[in-house]
């Protein structure tokens, strides 16, 4: 009786403790929502009218688009980049020490990684554009989608390679063939998560920025400078909001990886 | 016959302390079913992967027909490989796997659809062609890639221990298969395994490899009968390795062990310290003892009753353990000395590694 009582009471306990946690990560989201709701501009236009105000704003408008090019870019080059690295350390059998390179700017400051990127454009020559922001992006992406593609192909035996040779497929038609169409999930996967980080870096950018915007480096500037409105909290909620159908996506496209894998 | 298919020429190979390839050279004959059986780590598998192409040897020679094929790629070697784990490619169905290898042959839709079917029949598989692969069965699975590697006519099919995943019963049952899918297409066969059942069921002829060596090389009844080293004796079940002191006389040899003299057929130069090798199924026991040429008596330790034969432990005067099995089961008491009769033909001199 003691007993199951006291079992009882110790799963309440970490469940409660569970619940702590989550609600330490989560609940700090939902003011940006509310006050998204509130403001002079909802008791005159109705309950949107903060969200209809982005559209009415040039520079944030402008930032979107900025926003939305340089994601899509990074989403494009960052996987792609991914994956040759992925299949040379696999092609060199010795990846540990390579990886170790690749990853490394993990570890690196953001301030740091985004001066000494822009200190290296001028020595080049190269004028702050969209074109700087979307290459600190993929320098920042890469470790990550690197991470996710190499498990990715982990999991991927390399004997399906063999029989694909074997039966007169050179190395890029058994890549196309076999290898391809049972990993391109996985690069998917590494081409989203590039995606979402592209949509939330802030310091790497706004270093290399220029004269361009992305969303991001708005809110950033216009937290420091002049403080945050309703509709700038409407834009964090958007974004919060895309940031977490995005990981979702990632998640399924996961799910179904695991699946196949099972089939096969 | 002498039509030689494929030639290895002092091949060798070395991963820092394994050998799997020592100044290996061997002759394959065309259409013949050829084994390479050892234990892991012999060199079988990185042999036969030096002749598909898949790993590079450090020197030395694969000849073609005659053409040197050493440094080509997999894909220009046209042969076919069967590998342990299937490779079945899991995001196309049956069709689409046995239709794999002929993607480049310039064959039309209705040709390749026709040799899929063909082929699906032979290990079959008929019908199977719309199946996806996660529906297979591991010896459904196994049978696709025979299908899949076959279907390309190669001149040399590789299989790398294509039935060791498979249960008991499947393997009998492909045992037999396989080697009637050889002699139907008159295929070269070159087949690696640790199992030496296998080896003897299928093939032709059998090379015994130890540390990138081939040890003995001949029909598989030799091999079975013939054990030439203490190696390849030990390597086959039932097979008894007896320490003896040999001498030569004339053209046979003078064995003494546990303290008797035996007459034995074989050829020594001098006088040295040896082994002979004794089937268990050769030594005679009790009454019919008197029927072997060579008389020995032994200890009895035990008796198994296995089914189809029962075996013997026995134990020689100088304490060398022998076992022996035999179909009859004769009535023995365990614990008692025991004679045994031997046949001289049936004791085999080894050679020293």
């Amino acid at each position: 009786m003691t007993r199951s009582l006291k079992s009882r009471l110790s799963t309440w306990a970490v469940w409660l403790f569970l619940a702590v946690v989550l609600g330490f990560l989560y609940l700090p989201l939902f003011p940006p929502a509310i006050h998204s709701l509130q403001g002079p501009a909802v008791q005159e236009g109705g309950i949107w009218a903060n969200y209809r105000a982005i559209a009415d704003d040039p520079i944030l408008v402008g930032g979107i688009w900025n926003t939305l090019l340089i994601g899509v870019l990074v989403a494009l080059v960052t996987p792609l980049l991914s994956l040759l690295i992925a299949q040379a350390l696999r092609a060199w059998k010795k990846p540990r020490l390579i990886l170790g390179l690749v990853l490394l700017p993990l570890f690196i400051p953001g301030v740091s990684m985004g001066v000494a990127t822009a200190l290296f454009f001028r020595i080049l020559g190269v004028d702050p554009s969209l074109l700087t922001m979307a290459m600190v992006q993929v320098l920042w992406a890469l470790p990550f989608s690197t991470l996710v593609i190499l498990t990715v192909m982990a999991n991927f035996d390399d004997v399906y390679l063999e029989a694909a040779h074997m039966l007169g497929a050179n190395r890029l038609q058994a890549f196309f063939e076999i290898e391809l169409p049972q990993v391109y999930q996985g690069i998917l996967g590494g081409g989203i998560f590039a995606l979402i980080l592209s949509f939330n870096e802030t310091i790497r950018t706004s270093i290399v920025q220029g004269g361009e915007n992305t969303v991001q480096t708005y809110l950033w500037s216009q937290y420091q400078q002049i403080g945050l409105n309703p509709t700038l909290f409407a834009l964090m909620t958007l974004l919060i909001g895309l940031t977490l159908v995005l990981v979702a996506l990632m998640a399924v496209l996961e799910m179904r990886q695991a699946r196949m894998r099972r089939a096969g | 016959m002498n039509d030689t298919i494929l030639s290895l020429r002092g091949v060798n190979k070395r991963y820092g302390k394994t050998v799997p390839a020592d100044d290996f050279s061997i002759d394959i004959e065309r259409g013949e079913f050829f084994t390479m059986l050892g234990p892991s780590g012999s060199g079988k598998s990185t042999i036969l992967r030096m002749i598909a192409g898949l790993e590079q040897p450090d020197s030395g020679q694969i000849l073609f027909e005659g053409r040197d094929l050493t440094h080509a790629p997999p894909w220009e070697r046209q042969l076919g490989m069967v590998f342990q784990q299937y490779a079945i490619f899991p995001h196309m169905n049956v069709q689409g796997n046995v239709a794999y290898g002929l993607r480049r042959s310039g064959l039309s839709k209705t040709e390749i659809d026709a040799r899929v079917e063909e082929l699906l029949d032979l290990v079959g598989l008929s019908g199977f062609a719309p199946r996806r692969v996660a529906q297979l069965s591991g010896g459904e699975q196994q049978r696709v890639a025979i299908a899949r590697a076959l279907a390309p006519r190669p001149a040399i099919l590789l299989l790398d221990e294509p039935l060791s995943a498979l249960d008991e019963k499947i393997r009998r049952e492909m045992q037999a298969e396989l080697r009637a899918i050889q002699q139907r297409t008159g295929t070269t066969f070159i087949y690696v395994t640790h199992d030496q059942e296998e080896a003897l069921t299928m093939s032709d002829r059998i090379a015994v490899l130890n540390a990138g060596r081939y040890v003995q090389c001949d029909r598989p009844e030799a091999i079975f009968k013939r054990p030439r080293t203490p190696f390849v004796a030990r390597f086959f079940r039932g097979c008894n390795v007896l320490e003896a002191d040999l001498a030569p006389e004339g053209a046979a040899v003078l064995a003494r062990l546990a303290g008797i003299t035996l007459r034995v057929p074989g050829q020594i130069d001098a006088p040295r310290k040896g082994h002979l090798a004794i089937r268990g199924e050769t030594i005679l026991l009790g009454e019919e003892a008197a029927a072997g040429d060579l008389q020995l008596s032994a200890h009895l330790d035990s008796v198994t009753y296995r089914g189809l034969y029962s075996s013997y432990a026995l134990r020689l005067a100088d304490g060398q353990a022998l076992a022996a099995t035999h179909s009859q089961q004769p009535e023995l008491t365990e614990g008692v000395e025991v004679a045994i009769g031997l046949r001289a033909a049936d004791v085999v001199v080894l050679d020293e590694e």
